[in-house]
């Protein structure tokens, strides 16, 4: 590969719990996922507040409402984003995620976090295309629009929701966790061979999935407040204050877990 | 710095007049960079060895090439935060350039400003911002040191030529086709120069014919060490470099060339986000920069990789096909550079050293590329320091994760792919299609490479032999030289060797379906396939419904049972051991109706079997036969009440509850990434309602093998 520039864990108390609990082979996910979260419990308390976050949630919204509308095109046109009948799917995910870049840049104090909602994001509509679709490849904007269609029911954006949290937690607990692990297989170390160690970091995104359930029921219920209030219009401040009480669930979950 | 806002880092260059916008004046820090005089902080000069005419430098293009060594040495001087930021709080800058110009009308348009900005923006992860101001007029021009005749009157291309593998196979390529290329060497030491000089001394001996100009370009850091090594506007600076001189000597293309995998770059590491992979070829990059270029030079100069859609050792077939892969000796491709020795260049383990040595071996090349030459073995040491051990690591575990893995979960996994997708795009799909293959095809490459290592160095991995620390150590795991004390060791496959995982697995009955904790991984049989994955609470309690057909049980019971309370340590009592009443000290074992009618339809089967195999003079069967009836009989009577009816539990603690449905559910997702058909099965007869159920129609016995304790 080309250049890359790696990291580790500062030496902080809380994770040097995290780095012990790696060595540990009978450790259970929930037990890594609490840990990581102690560790970077200041920087996901600020992601509450990260204009990135809000600015991604709220696209999501939008392009859900969008699809929502007798006409798809038009709406996503409104949020500057070119696109016609001809695009494929993939190319409407794509240039969404060129809006998103250019929000990215002019928010350098989010880190590589805004990166990591963006890649998140990309995921949701992406997997929202092939849950509906069966496929991927080959869909049209039309298409994209039905699949998010069909899961915008108030029930649905909970769904949407979960799988877009889902993947932002398990990006982001690996993005700490993988500064440490390298260093914990082999003999006598948490995991036994590389295999396991891909193993864990795959129930670490089941895990992180399936604490994201957690805002389902809000997800829905907020979406559906909006629509009827505001005809689905959300405000960029609204989405922020959706991303505060959704982080915080989540961090919540995350501990909650580690108790039972 | 403030926490939450990076700081304004303002670079006043030359003497540059200070102007910078009011937003950036609250929070700002002021650096200077001087192109001249003795306390001069870069260097700037153009060197050409042949013959090329350049009567005077056009000053757009000086312009040009001023501005990006400007911008690669700003990019030395501002931190991004050492190893220990943990949340990379500092990897993303904010700089503003104030560059004294002969045209700063021209740089200061809105349009060259943003292309600028945003093409570095996407390879560096930082903000920039310009402002340009007059040059004086007695500012000493871009020193060029050029002899007077002209080898081409037509040089095709312009390829930015570093002395690695890639640039050697591009200008190779680029001669076999024709083209007519000028190698554009950079200078940054004068080991660099002695050794692209060397190459082309080679190459120019081996095709007589051939005459490769080439120029080179001395841009490189003066005074104070750097703050920031990771270099990341390297690729701006190549880009203008090169474009500048191509625009000057006529050529219409430039090649940047890194090969596929490299250009890309996906994240090896999941905590190697944005730019943390450098994008120096990057698509997205380089179209941006074309952009850019676009409005600049006075002639239409279009930068391009030619290795786009080539591994690493597709690309080293262009040094066989043209004959000199005996120069891939002489070339370097390591980060670590000038720190190691004229007899081991390389260094081992950075990511450039590692994807040679695999790529070099799997073209054949090892001969000229041996391992003597690497400071460190790549597959037998444990690597130092501790970042080359991380990336080696990472490396193989992300070609053996990818190879695993569908078009579609790739591209979900990996959505940094649809910045492959520009603008001028006409076939997006295709685009990105095409680069998983490349991908794959990659990965292959490194599934394939340690096999082989593996089949080497068999001998060591038998006797144990194998540092645990070391990639193949790490590759095989704890397994290495044991043996289960009642299991059989299966023959090591070809399957096994590819996929480095020595199995120890019992003997199982090849049509039930088995579930077996085998001291450090669950090996699981569905159907025709076994699969085996390591440790989890979450496959035990799966483990415990499956054991127990049609059993309800509450979250307390799957709890008690993995761990450990009553617990069956693996003797093979086939199907009956499914229908065992485990003792619990709680509740009664219970059957839904469904299940129960399931398990009778089952015994109304078998009673006519029976009956058949008398009647037939098959008596020592027909006596299994009814042997099996009478122990379901006595199941059913357990899980029966009064006239047949289930029997029936109190509901549990709703936080137990969840956390068991979760962890169940997990383990059901866990299997879906190994054994679809059997992830089928189970999302269909695995039943997590106010109790846990496995209910399959028709009735299956799983041969089930708890540990002693919760894994």
């Amino acid at each position: 590969m080309g250049h890359v520039r790696l990291g580790r864990l500062a030496k902080s108390q809380s994770w040097l719990r995290l780095v012990a609990l790696l060595d540990l082979s009978d450790v259970e996910v929930s037990a890594i996922a609490a840990a990581t979260a102690d560790g970077a419990q200041d920087r996901l308390t600020g992601l509450r507040r990260d204009p990135v976050l809000g600015y991604i949630l709220w696209l999501l919204t939008r392009v859900t409402t969008a699809a929502r509308s007798d006409d798809f095109l038009t709406q996503v046109r409104q949020l500057g984003i070119e696109i016609d009948s001809s695009d494929s799917a993939i190319s409407v995910v794509a240039k969404i995620n060129g809006l998103v870049r250019t929000e990215i840049e002019h928010h350098p104090e989010s880190g590589p976090f805004g990166e990591i909602a963006s890649l998140a994001l990309r995921r949701t509509l992406l997997e929202s295309i092939g849950v509906h679709q069966g496929r991927l490849f080959g869909g049209s904007a039309d298409d994209l629009a039905q699949s998010i269609r069909s899961q915008t029911t108030d029930r649905g954006f909970g769904d949407v929701s979960v799988r877009f949290f889902g993947d932002l937690l398990g990006r982001t607990l690996r993005f700490y966790i993988d500064k440490e692990l390298p260093f914990h297989i082999g003999a006598d170390s948490g995991f036994r061979d590389i295999d396991a160690s891909e193993q864990f970091l795959r129930e670490l995104d089941t895990y992180a999935r399936q604490s994201a359930r957690i805002v389902d029921r809000f997800a829905s219920e907020w979406l559906s407040k909006y629509a009827y209030q505001e005809q689905g219009y959300v405000s960029r401040e609204q989405a922020q204050g959706f991303v505060a009480h959704a982080m915080e669930k989540l961090d919540a979950e995350l501990r909650l877990e580690s108790v039972a | 710095m403030s926490d939450s806002q990076p700081e304004h880092v303002v670079f006043q260059c030359d003497d540059a007049p200070l102007q910078v916008p009011e937003s950036m004046q609250l929070v700002m820090r002021i650096l200077r960079i001087r192109s001249e005089g003795s306390a001069a902080e870069i260097d700037l000069q153009l060197h050409h060895l042949h013959r090329i005419v350049v009567d005077a430098v056009n000053d757009r293009h000086a312009d040009l090439v001023r501005i990006a060594a400007f911008v690669y040495r700003a990019d030395m001087a501002v931190s991004r935060g050492s190893d220990k930021d943990t949340d990379a709080r500092y990897w993303r800058r904010r700089l503003h350039l104030c560059i004294p110009v002969t045209d700063p009308a021209f740089w200061n348009q809105h349009e060259v400003l943003s292309t600028m900005s945003a093409a570095l923006g996407f390879l560096t992860d930082d903000t920039w911002s310009f402002t340009f101001s007059p040059a004086p007029a007695d500012r000493r021009p871009i020193q060029t040191h050029m002899l007077p005749r002209d080898p081409y009157h037509q040089p095709g291309v312009v390829t930015l030529f570093s002395g690695g593998l890639d640039s050697l196979c591009t200008l190779v390529e680029s001669s076999l086709n024709g083209e007519r290329p000028v190698a554009l060497g950079h200078w940054a030491s004068s080991r660099n120069r002695h050794r692209q000089e060397s190459l082309l001394k080679q190459l120019n001996y081996h095709h007589r014919s051939w005459t490769l100009p080439l120029l080179g370009a001395e841009i490189s850091r003066r005074g104070t060490e750097p703050e920031d090594n990771t270099q990341r506007s390297r690729g701006f600076l190549y880009g203008c470099l090169a474009s500048a001189v191509a625009a000057e000597i006529g050529a219409p293309r430039v090649y940047l060339s890194d090969n596929g995998p490299i250009s890309l770059n996906l994240p090896i590491n999941d905590q190697l986000v944005g730019a943390m992979s450098s994008r120096a070829t990057h698509p997205q990059f380089l179209d941006r920069l074309n952009q850019f270029i676009r409005l600049v030079t006075s002639s239409a100069v279009a930068v391009s990789n030619p290795l786009q859609w080539k591994t690493r050792t597709e690309a080293l077939d262009i040094l066989k096909i043209a004959g000199v892969e005996s120069l891939v000796v002489t070339t370097l491709s390591c980060s670590a550079g000038s720190r190691l020795t004229n007899a081991t260049p390389h260094c081992g383990g950075c990511s450039q050293c590692v994807d040679r040595r695999v790529a070099t071996i799997a073209a054949g090349l090892e001969v000229h590329d041996p391992a003597s030459r690497y400071h460190q073995d790549l597959f037998l040491d444990v690597l130092e320091p501790w970042d080359r051990a991380m990336t080696a690591y990472s490396y193989v575990r992300f070609a053996r994760s990818v190879s695993k893995q569908s078009d579609t979960e790739l591209l979900e996994r990996y959505p940094q792919l649809l910045d492959l997708v520009t603008p001028s795009d006409s076939s997006p799909g295709q685009t990105i299609r095409d680069a998983i293959d490349l991908i794959q095809r990659h990965v292959e490459t490194v599934m394939r490479v340690m096999s082989d290592q593996l089949k080497i160095h068999v001998d060591r991995v038998v006797a144990g032999d194998i540092p645990a620390g070391s990639l193949l150590g790490k590759v095989i795991g704890e397994q290495v030289g044991r043996r289960a004390p009642q299991a059989t060791l299966r023959v090591v496959t070809e399957h096994d060797v590819q996929t480095a995982s020595i199995v120890l697995v019992p003997p199982t009955s090849p049509s039930q379906p088995t579930m077996v904790w085998n001291e450090n991984a669950w090996n699981i049989t569905y159907g025709s396939r076994t699969v085996s994955i390591g440790r989890s609470v979450n496959i035990a309690r799966l483990a415990a419904l499956l054991r127990e057909p049609g059993r309800q049980f509450s979250p307390e019971d799957v709890v008690a049972i993995t761990e450990g309370r009553t617990i069956d340590h693996g003797e093979n009592r086939g199907g009956d051991e499914a229908l065992q009443t485990l003792s619990l000290g709680s509740d009664q074992p219970v059957m839904d109706r469904r299940a129960i009618q399931s398990v009778r339809s089952k015994m109304r089967d078998l009673r006519n079997q029976a009956a058949r195999l008398r009647q037939a003079g098959d008596e020592d069967l027909a006596a299994e036969t009814e042997a099996q009836i009478e122990t379901i009989e006595r199941y059913l009577k357990q899980v029966t009440g009064l006239h047949g009816r289930p029997r029936s539990f109190a509901t549990e603690n709703q936080q137990r509850y969840r956390t068991i449905r979760r962890s169940v559910e997990r383990a059901i997702e866990t299997i879906g990434h190994h054994h679809r058909p059997l992830w089928d099965h189970l999302s269909q007869t695995i039943h997590l309602d106010q109790s846990f159920i496995y209910s399959p129609e028709p009735v299956v016995f799983w041969k089930v093998v708890l540990p002693s304790k919760a894994a």
